[in-house]
């Protein structure tokens, strides 16, 4: 234990006027008191979850396209690079859910641990969040998640049953789950875009320029 | 960073004859305010978010100690580390020493306040490192020699003919390409210089957003995508974050980057939201092979007991110097340290010390706009005035003001004396100014009448001729 | 001994007139008490009144800002209600009394219940008041400037437009930015005389981009500002107090910054 952080923990408490640490008891309690019981403030909406997921995607300046299997989801990969001159080369994610995808023969696809070598790359998402058409990536094995960052375009591939409505929710359903918290637990809404010069927006800063999901309605 | 508050007054002078950084300027309200307030009309109960957020903030300040000691547990079990830093040179110290355990030649570094607040760069440089802000704002005034003059958008003071001419500086040299002209061109001229030093940094440094004690995470907000791939990309991810970070539960979270998303730039989320815990693990197959946590204390746990503690919920939005008519007109240099605008005035002082600050906490209109659009609600003014009342507590004010303020209340004081010497002093005034009306010049009244013409008084004072008024009355009744 | 022999009592009010209306403009103060009288208030001006102490208190004199607080409180101790011309005083004795003197228990009451029972002018009018005043005509075009404090602290924006909506022939024309400060600020306009000279000119702008013919507010130390740099521009605005237009006397009185013969 180093003196400065016993002088600093030290300080908090003198501070506080107490020379302990408090209980977990008594911090919940005072928790309770400060915070209550009733649900945070959050965006509220009239559609469907998904139509409010789809629309904040629209927003961010992402796009998105639904499909009723995995399967095709290969054909959706090869519309959107086509249509952005992307070229025919894609780096998937290893994760075992892209192996049902039933890609084009004139795609070529690599399975990518990093997404170094990426000018395309697709993803799996384990939910996205419509309070702000987020897509939530775990890092791992499966998802690298410099396949989410290196490339020029980015496809992620999402079950629409996976949409959840707030934040709180996919924190409940994420607690549950082994492995949680992943190293990198990422958070993408739209493309990446900077406004550093003159405030003025530009689209594909570090990151990639273009985000397109593919919401898939029966997703194994 | 060494602070030049000192200079305030002539620093905002020059800043309100600079045409470059007036043209700069004039995007802050149009762009952030107009963004935010849209959103916050659009949000169902902005305000009982706001309130939610000063409690779970105050909350989590009350029982820091808990928090800490749970958060540093957590990290430790993801396999982080958790260094302690009482002092900008202990920090600089920490960061130095895991580089050059790291064996690193090339670091680079998101954009980092705390950072700033310590020198990290500085420390960086003399250590013999080659270091690179990632962040487009932070690299363009890294290329200028200059500090960051918003907290958010560090750039936000230089145009693009600036920029332009900046990169063909530095990017063309020897070269024989044109100068670029337009916003598209150098953000790929930038995303292409930097992404061949994301791939080739040892060390990436960033800073935090907010830490989750529930989870010993770190969270960190960008748009550019540039925080990821400074944490992701290097052998080594060393976050830097002041101890009032932390927020008990990833719910907390969840309410900080609502207002925070918000209250910054006006978006409901920015475009990468990353909760970091820890290193890569067993079998990943990208990720750093060490985490660090520098939690910097620098000042703050003097801020803990008093009314100062409020500043302690402050989650870096630029939300007040947005808002701000002062920062506005002479944007964030002037301020002379690293954090400018209102939030600035209170922490410059706090840190750097009241007798080199002595203009901060001044030269605020206490129009509490600041306050009103705060996140967090911390008392913005009201703190301005408490450091007000230190300065003139510890005689730090000027003279001529204390003396003035001693008359003045001593006739203040005594109704029967001011009334009698007002109805004259204005009796004469009056007749001075009566026939046009007000004054363009005045004996010691020269700081008002450089700009603005004076108003004479009426007649004579209001008492005065009520108590005629009311004779007058009395006669007719 | 202004107490009225009219056979039903009228309820007294005290005017807590201002330092700066005392000094600089007594035609708000006599508009005031008109509007007060009107609607049905019979007004007390109590001679012990000076200023409300917010130069001490905003300079970080706390214990001169003290002592007048306390003065202030024993003038106006006896009156249900204090009715103030101005957001910025009456934002002193509401928001900030309390507070400063917050270590004197005695004393932190008898401000607490001063805060209660003090109004601006506009907002004891249609909060309190609650009457209709006789109708008054002045045909101009009109925009209204927010004062900070008032704005801020004493919530006050709807209340000045809705009595001004009453003036017939008044047309009200907002201004860009009508939250943001003039630049007046209290000491702070010759502390930094050349920001504040930024601010107000930013304010004179928006002010004449609507084409108004005259600016109104609720707060002298504002308008100075603004009428000071009107006529410093030679800019053909003329302004008032929001009492000299409701009461109807703006149209025989000077405007700010104007003399007898302009």
């Amino acid at each position: 234990m180093s003196d400065a952080r016993t002088r600093i923990l030290g300080k908090v408490r003198a501070a506080m006027g107490r020379e302990t640490t408090p209980t977990p008891a008594d911090v919940q309690a005072a928790r309770a008191g400060a915070l209550g019981k009733g649900t945070p403030q959050r965006p509220v909406w009239e559609e469907s979850d998904l139509a409010r997921f789809c629309r904040c995607i629209d927003d961010a300046a992402g796009t998105w396209v639904t499909v009723p299997t995995l399967a095709e989801a290969g054909t959706a990969v090869a519309d959107y690079l086509a249509e952005r001159e992307a070229g025919t080369t894609v780096h998937r994610a290893p994760d075992p859910r892209l192996d049902h995808v039933a890609w084009p023969g004139h795609l070529a696809v690599e399975r990518a641990t990093d997404g170094r070598k990426a000018l395309a790359a697709v993803s799996c998402a384990v939910a996205g969040v419509a309070e702000t058409g987020s897509l939530a990536l775990v890092s791992g094995p499966d998802n690298p998640a410099t396949l989410a960052f290196l490339p020029d375009y980015h496809i992620v591939v999402l079950g629409t049953a996976d949409v959840v409505p707030w934040f709180e929710d996919l924190w409940a359903r994420m607690r549950e789950q082994e492995g949680f918290p992943p190293r990198s637990f990422n958070f993408i809404t739209g493309p990446s875009r900077t406004a550093d010069v003159e405030q003025t927006l530009q689209l594909g800063a570090h990151g990639p320029r273009s985000l397109h999901v593919i919401l898939v309605e029966n997703m194994p | 960073m060494e602070s030049r508050a000192h200079l305030f007054k002539p620093a905002a002078r020059e800043a309100l004859h600079n045409p470059d950084l007036q043209q700069a300027l004039t995007r802050v309200q149009a762009g952030f305010v107009g963004k935010r307030r849209t959103l916050v009309n659009k949000f169902p109960d902005f305000e009982g978010l706001r309130d939610r957020g000063q409690a779970m903030k105050d909350h989590t300040l009350a029982h820091l100690d808990y928090y800490l000691e749970q958060f540093e547990a957590k990290v430790h079990e993801a396999g982080g580390h958790v260094h302690w830093a009482e002092t900008a040179e202990d920090a600089q110290r920490i960061v130095a020493d895991i580089c050059r355990q790291a064996d690193a030649r090339m670091v680079t570094k998101g954009k980092t306040m705390a950072g700033e607040e310590v020198g990290i760069n500085e420390a960086l440089d003399a250590a013999g490192l080659e270091t690179v802000e990632t962040d487009l704002g932070e690299y363009i005034i890294q290329l200028a020699k200059e500090p960051p003059s918003h907290i958010i958008a560090p750039a936000i003071h230089k145009t693009r003919q600036q920029i332009c001419d900046l990169f063909d500086e530095h990017h063309h040299q020897g070269t024989f390409k044109e100068k670029l002209r337009e916003v598209p061109d150098l953000v790929n001229e930038a995303r292409g210089i930097l992404r061949g030093k994301f791939l080739n940094a040892d060390v990436g440094i960033t800073g935090a957003n907010c830490l989750v004690a529930e989870t010993g995470s770190m969270f960190l907000v960008t748009n550019e995508g540039n925080g990821d791939l400074t944490h992701s990309l290097p052998r080594v991810h060393v976050a830097i974050a002041g101890i009032e970070k932390l927020v008990p539960t990833l719910d907390d979270a969840s309410t900080l980057i609502r207002l925070l998303a918000r209250s910054a730039t006006g978006q409901e989320m920015t475009a990468y939201t990353t909760m970091v815990t820890g290193p890569r693990r067993g079998d990943d197959t990208d990720g750093p092979e060490e985490f660090h946590i520098v939690l910097l204390d620098h000042g703050r746990t003097n801020m803990m007991s008093g009314r100062f503690r409020e500043m302690l919920r402050c989650i870096r939005c630029g939300a007040c110097m947005n808002h701000c008519p002062v920062y506005a007109s002479i944007g964030g240099h002037a301020y002379g340290w690293v954090y400018p605008g209102p939030m600035g005035s209170v922490l410059t002082p706090i840190f750097v010390g009241l007798d080199k600050t002595k203009d901060l906490p001044n030269a605020c209109t206490l129009n509490g706009r600041c306050q009103s659009v705060c996140p967090v609600r911390i008392p913005l003014p009201d703190l301005l005035r408490d450091l007000r009342e230190a300065q003139f507590d510890q005689h730090l004010t000027p003279g001529t003001t204390r003396h003035g303020l001693a008359v003045w209340a001593w006739f203040a004081r005594r109704p029967r004396v001011y009334n009698a010497l007002s109805r004259l002093g204005i009796g004469l005034l009056g007749r001075l100014g009566r026939r046009r009306g007000r004054f363009r010049r005045l004996p010691l009244a020269g700081a008002w009448t450089a700009g603005r013409d004076f108003p004479a008084p009426q007649r004579t004072t209001f008492q005065a001729a009520w108590r005629q008024h009311l004779s007058r009355r009395q006669t007719h009744e | 001994m202004s107490q009225a022999s009219s056979p039903a009592p009228r309820p007294t009010v005290a005017l807590f007139v201002t330092c700066l209306v005392d000094l600089f403009r007594p035609s708000v103060g006599f508009a005031t008490a008109q509007l007060l009288e009107q609607a049905g208030y019979s007004v007390d001006v109590p001679e012990a009144q000076t200023c409300c102490g917010q130069p001490a208190y905003n300079s970080g004199d706390r214990a001169h800002a003290k002592q007048i607080a306390k003065q202030v409180i024993a003038t106006f101790r006896e009156y249900a209600h204090v009715v103030v011309p101005s957001g910025s005083c009456a934002g002193t004795i509401t928001a900030h009394y309390p507070d400063l003197l917050r270590d004197e228990p005695d004393w932190a009451q008898a401000a607490r219940d001063l805060a209660d029972r003090t109004w601006e002018l506009t907002r004891f009018l249609v909060e309190v008041a609650q009457v209709d005043l006789p109708t008054v005509d002045h045909k101009t075009t009109t925009t209204y400037h927010d004062s900070c404090s008032g704005l801020r602290e004493l919530g006050i924006r709807s209340q000045p437009r809705q009595l001004l909506g009453r003036v017939n022939g008044l047309q009200l024309r907002e201004m860009a930015d009508t939250d943001v400060c003039c630049g007046f600020g209290g000491t702070f306009c010759v502390k930094y005389p050349d920001i504040s000279e930024r601010l107000v000119s930013n304010k004179v702008d928006n002010i004449a981009a609507t084409g108004a013919d005259m600016v109104v507010a609720g707060d002298l130390g504002c308008l100075f500002n603004i009428a000071g740099r009107l006529h410093r521009l030679e800019k053909p605005v003329r302004a008032y107090h929001v009492a000299e237009i409701l009461a109807g006397t703006a149209r025989s009185e000077p405007a700010i910054g104007e003399g007898d013969r302009s």
